[in-house]
């Protein structure tokens, strides 16, 4: 398993590894990251993803948190909910970004009902191929990872401690503010992560609804098979990778410690 | 108290929510089965199933689905046949550094694809893989197998050591010991950890779309390249296709386990 | 200070097609300490939900101090409660869990923490104020739980089976705790468990319930020495039942000679049954062997037999299939296995309750 691993994987990663060092006339070399950390370009670039992957975790969350705590009580088609819930990030992605991208088209139902039916406004609003159209589209297709995260952390608070809130004198706000979302810190957090981390990564989104606009995942392939720039490539996958562990390592970090103190 | 005006407002917030999820699908199937659907309209102005026929025409639907079917096969057996001795490993030794290595094994899948599909892609070009079914199945055991792997670690944990004991007291040898005893004990953890592989594999699309040649395109990626080319239509008709294993798989799952407990990467990107 | 009046008028509450409770009626003084005991599934625990607010009846009406709190939410009852798992905020230390009620209410600081200190002191924890619920024993856990639910003075104490998440030697320390606290405070505690032997030593008044109906209302000394029917008698401790048939001042047991002379027959002419606690039932040897027969004894064979340390424990069984469960203090005639003797039993002991259609079967 390992070697195959090794082979398969560390092989080609170490291969990209080594690329992003190499000059273009060979020999080793920091050049790549230089053109890329010392170019706007460059820095756009992850401060495009950082808008949207951010963006997206912060409406997902607010999204997810309501969703799981309304989702804590039993009812008649809970199941069905959390099997809607599940479709985004089990269906491949690129099926969602298209339906996403139907949807949210200038033509597209959303617009269709706000012009035509409900006449709130006058033109079509563009959403497709806009910033807030992707960070939309990556709430579609990541908040279920911060949803079942926040699922399982209310599943694991016990009922009796809300109810003595609630017995105690504290009105559903106070319990919640006071209870429940203290309780549901080490959850937030986690949901967050996952979210981020795979907003992060997003590749199939903005690669069909990104239009001009391209984050690290985007833009690595279109260097790579566009401009045919392997090392620049490289160099920016390497940065990318790193970024990823350095969240992944310190969330488990923050995790940890919270074990230890919680 | 407010319990009678909350009742509908939260119909009206489930109903949003459910809009939200299920109308990118509706899209789906609309645009696949619907012709004249342009401009401002609810509906499209007739139904065909031209779309499918287009897709089987024009870019030999059928290879596709058979290249994508052949991949995910190899893909899982490989994976499995890696999967079941590193679990065991990791599930009945005390391994030195155990953890590091359950590290290693799960490090594909905790970094974008983007970043090792660049590597795998040069070194596929270098070969001429591309091409081959083979190769391609190959290197989608990169991510099916880290997570068959997982999903086998604690089937194989639970089985009692004294089960084994007494299959070898019976008389099994090793072989016979996986076949008889092993493996039917696990074999609920062995077929979903077969499953999520083929899935991986099925569904996979940044590293297809890496190292993919003319004769190895998958639905996944068909389904972009249509996307790109235009035909919308043809896309959505080929998007159907591709879903029919994931909404098996998910009703399947459901029926199994708590969807909360199913987390740890069905797919990346 | 005396606590204030409860008052449950006609309760109904139903899951779907499964009625939990049938129409609870319940009066509770000020200050008293009542036990809703009863087998798991009586409804105890809903009748206590339905109190609090918790839950939300179909019919009928809570009333404390006589106002009307049966549509009031939750949290403006002003009412306590400690939980069987103790329900103690896991993020918050035990000085913070005893103040949350306070906090909520606005009480000012210093105010607070006087408050805290004191209902902390009642229950012997002021060392451990900086601890958080997850350092402390199960025992100590719910002293917190008891000291959160007394510190803001509430109407009702309620208390949800508060012993039963604990060991044996730590239920009674906590029982008299319970007992020690409620009384001086004055305070009326609604107390469920399904243990009769917690609710006789700790209550004013029991209501004993069964499948959502209260069987009986009243003092412990009344259902012990006279329950209403047999389920109350069997619930409370009673495990010997005969079959009898009931005439003024005598008892005939059912499908034999035996009669039960001076019996305290209560009124119940008729069908009956008459229970027995296993220490009151003697064992003699068989009548041919002793030739003043006693005409209140059955004649039956030992089946089991335990040395129990301070009295022998017998199981006998006469030929009709009945078995009875006898408590012999040791130094008498021991008796073998499936040694013939003589059921002695004491007509002066024994509780009557008429015999209804569902105990047809019963002894």
């Amino acid at each position: 398993m390992l070697l195959f691993l090794a082979v398969a994987f560390y092989y080609p990663l170490g291969f990209t590894l080594s690329e992003s060092f190499t000059a273009k006339s060979g020999g080793f070399s920091l050049a790549e990251y230089g053109a890329l950390l010392g170019s706007r370009r460059g820095w756009s670039v992850f401060g495009l993803t950082l808008v949207l992957a951010t963006g997206a975790t912060i409406l997902s969350l607010l999204l997810s948190l309501p969703l799981a705590l309304a989702l804590r009580r039993r009812f008649a088609g809970k199941a069905a909910l959390q099997f809607l819930m599940m479709l985004p990030i089990t269906i491949p992605s690129l099926v969602g970004a298209l339906g996403l991208l139907i949807l949210y088209d200038r033509t597209g139902w959303l617009n269709y009902f706000l012009v035509a039916v409900l006449h709130v406004i006058a033109q079509p609003i563009p959403i497709d191929y806009t910033i807030p159209g992707i960070i939309l589209f990556y709430v579609w297709m990541f908040f279920p990872y911060g949803g079942l995260v926040l699922m399982s952390g209310v599943g694991a608070i016990d009922p009796a401690v809300e109810e003595a809130g609630r017995v105690m004198g504290g009105s559903p706000g106070y319990v919640l503010r006071r209870v429940l979302l203290p309780l549901l810190r080490p959850s937030l957090v986690a949901g967050s992560v996952m979210v981020f981390l795979q907003c992060f990564g997003a590749f199939s989104v903005p690669l069909i609804a990104g239009c001009n606009h391209q984050p690290v995942a985007v833009r690595i392939h279109t260097l790579a098979t566009v401009f045919l720039d392997w090392p620049q490539a490289s160099a920016m996958a390497v940065i990318m990778g790193l970024v990823q562990v350095a969240l992944l390592l310190g969330y488990r970090a923050i995790d940890a410690r919270g074990r230890r103190t919680a | 108290m407010n319990r009678r005006w909350r009742s509908p407002l939260r119909i009206a917030l489930a109903l949003l929510f459910v809009a939200f999820i299920t109308l990118p699908f509706v899209m789906i199937v609309l645009e696949a089965f619907g012709t004249g659907w342009f401009g401002m309209r609810l509906l499209p102005a007739g139904w065909t199933l031209k779309w499918f026929g287009w897709a089987f025409a024009t870019v030999d639907l059928g290879t596709v689905m058979w290249n994508t079917v052949v991949i995910a096969l190899i893909a899982t057996m490989a994976s499995i046949a890696l999967a079941i001795p590193a679990a065991w490993m990791f599930a009945r030794y005390a391994l030195p550094l155990r953890g590091v290595l359950i590290g290693l094994v799960l490090f594909p899948r905790m970094i974008p694809e983007i970043t090792f599909a660049l590597g795998v892609a040069k070194i596929f070009y270098a070969f001429h893989l591309t091409n081959t079914r083979l190769g391609i199945g190959l290197s989608h055991v990169i991510l099916a197998a880290p997570f068959a792997v997982l999903v086998l670690i604690s089937p194989f944990e639970g089985i009692d050591s004294r089960l084994l004991e007494a299959g070898s007291v019976l008389g099994c040898n090793t072989p016979q010991l996986w076949r008889r005893v092993i493996l039917p004990l696990a074999l609920p953890g062995v077929i979903a950890a077969a499953l999520f592989s083929f899935l991986a594999s099925y569904n996979d699309f940044v590293l297809t779309l890496m190292v993919y040649g003319p004769n190895t395109v998958t639905l996944p990626v068909q389904t972009y390249l249509s996307i790109g080319n235009g035909y919308t239509s043809v896309a959505a008709a080929i998007s159907l296709l591709l879903l029919i294993p994931s909404l098996v798989f998910l009703m399947g799952l459901m029926r199994m386990v708590e969807p909360e407990k199913l987390l740890g990467g069905l797919k990346g990107a | 200070m005396s606590g204030s009046t409860l008052e449950i008028i006609g309760l109904r509450k139903s899951w779907g097609r499964l009625a939990v409770l049938q129409g609870i009626g319940l009066s509770v003084p000020g200050g008293q300490f009542v036990s809703l005991l009863g087998p798991s599934g009586c409804g105890k625990t809903t009748l206590l939900r339905l109190i609090t607010g918790s839950l939300a009846p179909d019919a009928g009406r809570v009333l404390v101090d006589g106002a009307d709190v049966t549509e009031m939410a939750t949290h403006r009852r002003n009412m306590g409660m400690v939980f069987q798992n103790f329900a103690l905020f896991p993020h918050l230390t035990v000085a913070e869990n005893v103040a949350f009620p306070l906090h909520v209410r606005k009480i000012p600081a210093q105010a607070r923490e006087a408050q805290v200190r004191d209902a902390l002191a009642m229950v012997h924890l002021e060392a451990l104020e900086a601890r958080y619920p997850r350092e402390l024993s199960g025992g100590q856990q719910q002293r917190v739980g008891l000291a959160r639910a007394i510190v803001f003075r509430p109407t009702i104490l309620l208390l949800d089976e508060p012993l039963s998440n604990l060991d044996a030697a730590l239920r009674e320390e906590m029982r008299i705790e319970i007992s020690q606290v409620t009384r001086r405070l004055g305070i009326t505690a609604v107390y469920v468990t399904h243990d009769q032997r917690e609710a006789l030593a700790l209550s004013d008044s029991i209501a004993l319930m069964n499948r959502g109906r209260i069987e009986q209302f009243g003092v412990p000394e009344d259902l012990y020495l006279r329950p209403a029917n047999a389920f109350v008698a069997r619930f409370i401790g009673y495990t010997n039942a005969v079959a009898v048939t009931v005439r003024p001042g005598s008892a005939r047991i059912d499908g034999g000679e035996a009669v039960l002379h001076g019996i305290d027959d209560r009124g119940i002419l008729g069908p009956g049954i008459a229970f027995f606690h296993p220490g009151d039932i003697a064992l003699a040897p068989p009548p041919e062997a002793n030739a003043a027969a006693h005409d209140d004894a059955v004649v039956a064979r030992v089946e089991e037999l335990a040395f129990m340390g301070d009295h022998f424990e017998y199981v006998v069984e006469d030929a009709s299939g009945r078995r009875f469960k006898a408590n012999v203090p040791i130094g008498g005639t021991v008796f073998e296995r499936g040694s013939e003797v003589s059921v002695v039993l004491p007509a002066g002991k024994a509780v009557l309750v008429p015999r209804g259609a569902e105990d047809a079967e019963t002894p």
